[in-house]
Order: C-alpha cells, then structure tokens, then sequence
C-alpha cells in the first residue's frame, strides 16, 4: 500500500467537505420559518450531498474529484440564503405580501425572502440551478431519484437586510415577481419566428457596422466574433426585456407604489447610463418612463392628481403634486434615447426590444390579471388611511366602527408613500418637517397594517370554506 | 434587480465540466477496447449531444437561422469550447468548425453501437475529441477555481 495517494488524500478531503457542509445545514433546520420552503431546499441539498458522498467513494478519477469540491464549495454559497430567512429576520408581511401575489399566480412554486447583506433586491428559482450543477455529477436514474420527490420551484427572493423594515421600498417585489413571467414570455417568443428576424436584423446591421474587423478574419477567430455578436445581442436585448417586463408588473401589482419606489432606487444613478456588462440593466430614466406610461394608461396618474386636497393630510396633496412634476420632467427628457444610439450591439437590440415590449406588456397583463391593483382604491381608500396614519393608527382598514371595512394592502402602501413622500406633519397647529423617527413610525404602521389585513383576509377566507 | 446569472453561470460550468470529465474517461476506455456500461453508453450520448450542440452553433452564428430552436444550449456549448478548440493543433485556420465538429459527434454516437475494433479514422476521431474534452475541463476547471479563490487579498474575493 502506497504512503500517501493524491487520490485518497481528495476522497478523505471531499468527504470532510460535505460533512461539515451537512453539519452547517442541520445547525440550521430547526429555525422559525415564516415557510415550509427553507427546510426543503434543505432536504433536497442534503439528499445531494448524502449521493455525492457515495460518489466520491466509489470514484478514483481524479478530474471529478475535484470538481465534487468545487460543487461542494458552490453549495456552500447557498447557506446564506437560508442563514436569515427566519422569522427574527424576515418580518412575515413581506412573505406574507408575496405568497399573497404568488399563491394566486402561480400555486406551485414555493417561497423563501431571505435579508442579504448586500443593497440588492433579486429573485432565483434554485430548483434549476441545483438541477444544472449536478445534472451530469451523476447518472440520469441517480439525478432524476433525487429530485422527483421536489415541488417545481423553489424561489429564493432577497431583499437588503438594512431596508428590511421599510416596507415602502418593499413594493420592488412586484419587480421579482415579475422575473419569471418575463422568463415565461421570452421562452415562447424565443420559439416565434419573430425572434429570429429580430436576431437576424440586429445582428447583420452590427456585422455591417464591424465589417471591416470581419473581414479580416477567418476559421475559428470569425466564429468567435459572430458568436460574440449573437450572444451579445440576444444577452442585450433579454436582459432589457426582463428588468423593462418587470418593472411594468410591478406597476401593474404595485400601482404607483412602484414608481415611488423606482425613484427611490433610482434618485443616486446617472438616469441615462448605457446598459453594461455584465447585467446590462436599461437606463434608469427609460425604466421610470415605463411605468409611468403604465401608470398613466391605467389612470393611476390623473386619480392622484384628482384626489380632493381638503381630505388629505395637510401637506400630502402639494408635496406629492410636485413629485409627480418632478417625475414628469425627468421621463420627458429623452438623453437616454440618445445614449443608446452610441453603441451598434445597444443600439440594435433596444430597437428590438422597442418593437416587442408591447406583445410583452400585454401578456404581463394577463398573466397578473388575478393580482393587478385596482386604480379605484386611490380615491375609495387612501384618503382615508391618510388620515389614519396621520392619527398615528395602522392603516389597516377604513370606515367608522361598527361599519368598518378591512382595506387593501396595495392602499395601506401607497397611503404610506403619500404620507412620507409629504414628510411633514401638524405639532402645536403649525406645519412642521418630519424627523426621521416620524419616518420610521410610517414604516412601522403600515407593516402592521399589512400584516393585520393579510391575517384578516385569511381568516375571512377560512370562515368561508367553513361555510361560516 | 439582481444578479441571477452568476449561479447560472457556475451552474453551466460544473455541468459541462462534470460531461468532460466522464466523456474524457469513457473514451479513453473505448479507445482501449475495454467494454462500456450502460452509465458509459448514456455519458457517450450526452457527449455526442454537446458535440452537436458546438456544431449547431457555430453553424447559428453563421447563417442567424434558428429553425425554431432556442438558442441557449447551442451558445453556451460553443462559449465553453471556443477557447479549448483555439489550443488544438489539429485544426486548421480555415477549417469549417461547424462540420468538423459535426463529424466527431456523429463518431460519438456510433461508438456505442459498434461491435468490432475502432478503425484508425475512427480512433483518431476519438482521440482528438478526447483532447477536446480533456480541454474543456481544463478551461472550466480554471474559471471555477478563479470564482473559488481561497486565499484572496480583499474582502471581496
């Protein structure tokens, strides 16, 4: 027997590795969990790493050895995703808003929001990822054994751990959830014929622009080129697609909630930077044009604008006239327009894009109809959850006590939005700034105005099928 | 608002570098006339599909034709074998990469089929996309270990 083998040495090595990464996941499991979701991506990751063990012992190719440690290390990066998806750290009306939306769009996926670090909101179905990575770790009767036993989607939603209580900020899940109906109208459209004109067009008129690099190339230099340009095209003109999609859903969910929000992201950003690698988001001012287009061909924005003065809060109708001026004046400047002319691979694809965002808007629509916001909620209820929360009371529900009625979640937001975009409140019969403790106290009322109102829609819905 | 394509990024590179591996070893059993399991027959397939899917895109890249196909398999397959092919002595500056791909993955999927001994052609066919799986690994192996670096100067990896 040899004194030392390398190929023992990473066998013992990888199977340390996935011990100690089982141990880091069960220390895990027995956390509150606002979901079930957690504790199955931690089975299914568990079920993976107990086959991977049995791999690694029957395997002496070195090769795949190591790429079973480099799997495991990628497994690794998932812990975070479960480390503060807790209850501790996850107030429950955010996944309380969410299942409310994707319970009803979409029933069989599951749901985990996790706080990360990083100022990022984002949304992953781990489902076909974990599928992905392993797909050919093992063989097809291995691979499909595991994962039969999984629901079809686990989807990962995060939000920034330091806005984690600003549940006005919170109005950019419309734009996750958004994610997957834009996938969903890609995947049948990448089908259409119309998606290969588009490429094709777009792709002859960059070639056409590059031609004098072209020709001078031949064999697999040329190859790389055009495979640069394709890829690079059809990366622009999908990542466009996605973030313009949604944004549009979550106007659609959201109602100019989501606007507010967008400025809110957006006030820091240079309006009309170019779409970069390697995300390539589309320029900010032509995202809030979007959604103000879709708030405007909803009447979200002549109902604002129409909201009586004498029955809001002092203050709340000016400061948010402004806003909306403001808002105005930034969609109506046209830079970004310019700036995506000044690139042959942007230029083309956002031409692309500006021919089927309307096809994608319309199907958005559909797919959201059961969830869409209701622009009548701005005048019937807002006003008065105004004045609830200038009282200092939860804005949770409307009317005078007996004859009260459980407001809309999507109306307790956008109170909120009015209120603290005013920033102003009455002390002593003068109007006065509002401190950012008043600020923090908005956020406070209407979490609990969301999550009493989700809570009492639920358990109308229970007494319901009681026959109660 | 996110950054979803680095998963799925590292999800493709482990899945490809996984087949490379497995096709890198099962050819170089056919090549030794060692007799193949059902496991073996099933990573040939697979190879010979990747193969394939090097091919259709090149030829994608070429013509803009798609015929009703999505495009993602064939791009992400001729992403990772670009750099791979580039070091490879055995083909030449004005070689159709299209075909020639296309001729190995046919090669592949006769292999499992095959009764008798490999013909010389048909070793060479072999051995060379051996070398390109070999390569592939390689190249996948390296931008994994660059996303995995251990020892870093910054908190930011």
């Amino acid at each position: 027997m040899a004194a030392f083998s390398e190929i023992s040495y990473l066998k013992r090595r990888n199977q340390t590795l996935i011990l100690g990464l089982r141990k880091r996941f069960d220390e895990i499991y027995s956390s509150d969990f606002p979901t079930s979701t957690p504790s199955l991506i931690i089975d299914l990751i568990r079920d993976i790493l107990v086959e991977l063990s049995n791999q690694v012992e029957s395997s002496s190719d070195e090769d795949y050895l190591i790429l079973v440690s480099r799997l495991v290390q990628s497994f690794g990066g998932f812990l975070e995703f479960v480390d503060n998806a807790h209850t501790d750290q996850t107030p429950r009306a955010l996944v309380q808003i969410l299942e409310d939306i994707l319970g009803t769009i979409d029933p069989n996926s599951n749901l985990l929001a996790w706080p990360q670090a990083k100022y990022n909101y984002s949304i992953l179905d781990i489902l076909p990822v974990l599928k992905r990575m392993t797909e050919n770790a093992f063989n097809k009767s291995t691979h499909d054994q595991i994962f039969h036993k999984y629901p079809d989607a686990l989807k990962l939603i995060s939000f920034p751990r330091t806005e984690r209580d600003n549940i006005l900020l919170h109005s950019v899940f419309g734009h996750e959830i958004g994610h997957p109906i834009a996938d969903d109208f890609l995947a049948i459209y990448e089908l259409d014929p119309g998606f290969q004109r588009g490429l094709k067009t777009a792709s002859l008129n960059v070639e056409k622009d590059l031609q004098a690099k072209i020709s001078k190339l031949s064999g697999l230099s040329l190859v790389q080129f055009r495979k640069d340009i394709v890829d690079g095209l059809i990366k622009i003109f999908k990542r466009g697609m996605q973030e313009l999609i949604s944004d549009s859903v979550s106007a659609m969910i959201f109602g100019p909630s989501a606007m507010f929000a967008l400025y809110d992201i957006f006030i820091a950003d240079d309006l009309d930077a170019i779409p970069m690698a390697p995300e390539f988001y589309p320029p900010s001012r032509m995202r809030l044009r979007i959604v103000n287009e879709i708030l405007t061909g909803s009447g979200y924005i002549a109902a604002l604008k129409k909201l009586d003065k004498n029955q809001l809060p002092q203050g709340v109708y000016d400061s948010n006239t402004e806003l909306l001026k403001q808002l105005e004046a930034i969609i109506n400047v046209t830079d970004d327009k310019g700036e995506l002319n000044k690139s042959p691979f942007i230029r083309e694809a956002y031409n692309w894009i500006e021919a089927v965002l309307p096809e994608a808007i319309e199907f958005a629509k559909k797919e959201i109809e059961k969830v869409a916001c209701s622009v009548s909620l701005v005048k019937e209820e807002v006003p008065e959850l105004l004045t609830r929360l200038n009282l200092g009371l939860p804005p949770n529900e409307i009317g005078v006590f007996p004859e009260t009625q459980v407001a809309n979640w999507r109306s307790a937001i956008l109170a909120g939005w009015l209120y603290r975009n005013a920033a102003q409140k009455i002390v002593n019969g003068h109007l006065v700034d509002m401190s950012i403790k008043d600020i923090e106290t908005i956020h406070t009322l209407v979490l609990r105005a969301v999550e009493y109102i989700i809570l009492s829609n639920d358990y109308a819905e229970h007494l319901k099928n009681k026959g109660g | 608002m996110s950054a979803r394509h680095l998963y799925s990024l590292e999800a493709e590179e482990l899945n490809y570098g996984f087949l490379a591996v497995k096709a890198k070893a099962v050819l170089s059993k056919s090549l030794n006339d060692e007799a193949l399991t059902d496991s073996d027959h099933e990573v040939l397939q697979n190879a010979a599909k990747f193969l394939s899917n090097i091919s259709e895109g090149a030829r994608l890249v070429e013509t803009k034709e798609l015929h009703g196909h999505k495009s993602d398999d064939r791009l992400a397959a001729l992403s990772v074998a670009l750099d791979p092919l580039s070091g490879l002595q055995s083909i030449s500056e004005d070689e159709d990469i299209a075909d020639f791909i296309g001729q190995l993955s046919a090669e592949l999927g006769t292999v499992s089929t095959r009764q008798a001994s490999h013909s010389p052609e048909s070793k060479d066919k072999l051995k060379l996309a051996a070398d390109i799986f070999g390569g592939i690994y390689n190249y996948l192996n390296s931008s994994l270990s660059e996303k995995h670096r251990v020892l870093t100067n910054s908190f930011d990896g």
